[in-house]
């Protein structure tokens, strides 16, 4: 399965190059913004690495090549789910080298470090776009599906922090008379621990990245080519 | 000797297509040519063995395994060529290997050096910077590099020079050397078969015509000219096609031997190219509507 990470990476890059430029842009370009820069960062370094190699894969047609390869269907699925956690984290590695070296001149660039709130936040995100995105991509291909992506990369990045503003604000208010789901939610989550949060987070997304490969999985060993 | 490959009531049905229940096996040793109009079924038989496409019925055995059963480990000594280029085309040559490399159990790296300085392939261009024919040898290249005992070759002579056809062709025959291996080769260019194949394996519509040893396709079927006055219902039947013009007919017989003891020295017998051989089983409804 190293072979196909490999793989990944070869194909990647003239990506690659391109995405290394990008953090440096954003973290210029937004230094008053405090945690998203760096959530900003992940989601779209993981998004344009992703999406490039699905690209790539189906411009040379290379499932009629992998599954011609001794490698089981299981795997090449797998892979592209590990070949994204792996983009996620060469993302979050290359935007604390940048903040590292950038703190070590002297530009006058105030920089918003990575923080444990922001890594999560956006590991929901990528764990939250790609476990939709993938399943269709590997139904329909990459062309079908390219306006998914670029959708679910607006409505994941504008909607669940909406979501999280609505929840944010419907515990703040509730006086525990309501009963709506919201509510519920949000005195449930105010309830919790930090740590307890963050298990039920990762949990939850467990849950959704597991399920997400199944369908793929389902999907990609009835696949013909 | 041992079949390599066994295929038994295969079927596969799309919309305007059907594989009807197709049967053959290949021994090992030999090179079984599989020759068929367009459409006719080949490339969706390869992709079949390949599971690239899945049966609705019927067996594929290769190397006495169960294609699917055991799917890896036939993958792993099988060589692949298809038609069209399937690598990466911004890869190089020596990246492209990195990656195939690693899946092959038996992966040679002095034999596809040896490949890659025998075809003069160069190592650092891009797959997409090299020629067609480039692009074969580069496939045969890494196919013959892990030790494969069946090459599968779906049109690798399709669009290639005379001479890079001839060195293909060379290749296959080394190949064959070794009685443990086979390559099973579907192509239009009937006539490199001539050359190379043990064995013809004819499918026209989704169905095997036939599967017979070469020599004794080409020395058994006949291609008989003579007047029209010999055509009648009873001889009709004797010929797998008929071209009948002004002043004569011209047809393809299956059993010339039998042809000649009825005619006698009425009619010239001719040995026919595979071509002729498939021209007339793919047209012989038309003729024969014709003739009626």
């Amino acid at each position: 399965m190293l072979s196909l990470f490999l793989k990944d990476f070869l194909i990647l890059k003239r990506t690659i190059l391109f995405a290394a430029i990008y953090p440096v842009i954003l973290i210029v370009g937004f230094q008053n913004s405090g945690d998203v820069v760096f959530v900003i960062n992940l989601v779209a370094i993981t998004y344009i690495l992703l999406i490039s190699v699905c690209a790539y894969d189906e411009k040379n047609k290379a499932d009629v090549l992998l599954n011609s390869l001794p490698i089981s269907r299981n795997k090449v699925v797998l892979a592209r789910y590990v070949s994204l956690y792996l983009f996620a984290v060469l993302a979050v590695f290359y935007y604390c080298v940048l903040v590292a070296l950038l703190g070590l001149t002297n530009l006058g660039v105030r920089i918003s470090p990575m923080t444990g709130q922001s890594l999560l936040i956006g590991v929901v995100l990528v764990s939250v776009m790609y476990g939709i995105y993938l399943p269709l991509f590997f139904k329909f291909g990459y062309i079908k599906t390219r306006i998914v992506g670029i959708a679910l990369f607006f409505v994941v990045f504008f909607g669940l922090g909406s979501l999280a503003q609505m929840i944010t604000k419907v515990g703040q208010t509730a006086d525990g008379s309501g009963n709506s789901f919201l509510q519920s939610l949000a005195l449930m989550v105010n309830g919790l621990s930090s740590t307890q949060t963050v298990l039920c987070i990762v949990a939850v997304l467990f849950i959704l990245v597991f399920l997400s490969f199944r369908m793929s999985l389902k999907i990609y060993r009835g696949k013909e080519f | 000797m041992a079949a390599i490959l066994e295929i038994e009531g295969l079927e596969k049905k799309f919309q305007n297509f059907r594989l009807d229940h197709i049967s053959f096996s290949m021994e090992e040793g030999c090179i079984m040519g599989f020759i068929g109009p367009n459409g006719s079924g080949k490339t969706t038989t390869m992709k079949l063995i390949m599971h690239l496409l899945k049966k609705d019925a019927g067996s594929i055995k290769v190397f006495g395994l169960d294609n699917l059963e055991r799917e890896k480990e036939i993958k792993n000594r099988i060589g692949f060529v298809y038609d069209e280029n399937c690598f990466y085309e911004d890869l190089t040559l020596l990246e492209m290997r990195r990656v195939v490399a690693p899946f092959y159990s038996a992966w040679n790296e002095e034999a596809f050096q040896g490949y890659l300085a025998r075809f003069s392939l160069p190592k650092n261009k891009k797959i997409k910077e090299l020629s067609r024919g480039m692009k074969m040898e580069y496939s045969l290249a890494i196919a013959l590099s892990h030790n494969a005992q069946l090459l599968l070759m779906d049109e690798p002579t399709s669009g290639l020079d005379p001479l890079v056809r001839q060195e293909m062709l060379e290749l296959l025959m080394e190949i064959v050397q070794d009685e443990h291996k086979g390559v099973f080769l579907s192509t239009h260019i009937t006539s490199d078969l001539e050359k190379i194949a043990d064995y013809i394996t004819f499918i026209d519509n989704g169905s095997i015509v036939f599967s017979r040893a070469k020599d004794e396709v080409l020395e058994n079927f006949g291609l008989v000219k003579g007047p029209l006055v010999l055509l009648d219902a009873d001889t009709r039947r004797l010929f797998v096609g008929l071209r009948e013009g002004r002043f004569g007919f011209e047809g393809l017989v299956a059993d010339k031997y039998r042809v000649a003891r009825t005619f006698g020295d009425k009619i010239v017998i001719d040995r026919p190219t595979l071509d002729d051989i498939m021209i007339y089983f793919s047209g012989r409804e038309s003729n024969a509507q014709s003739v009626s």
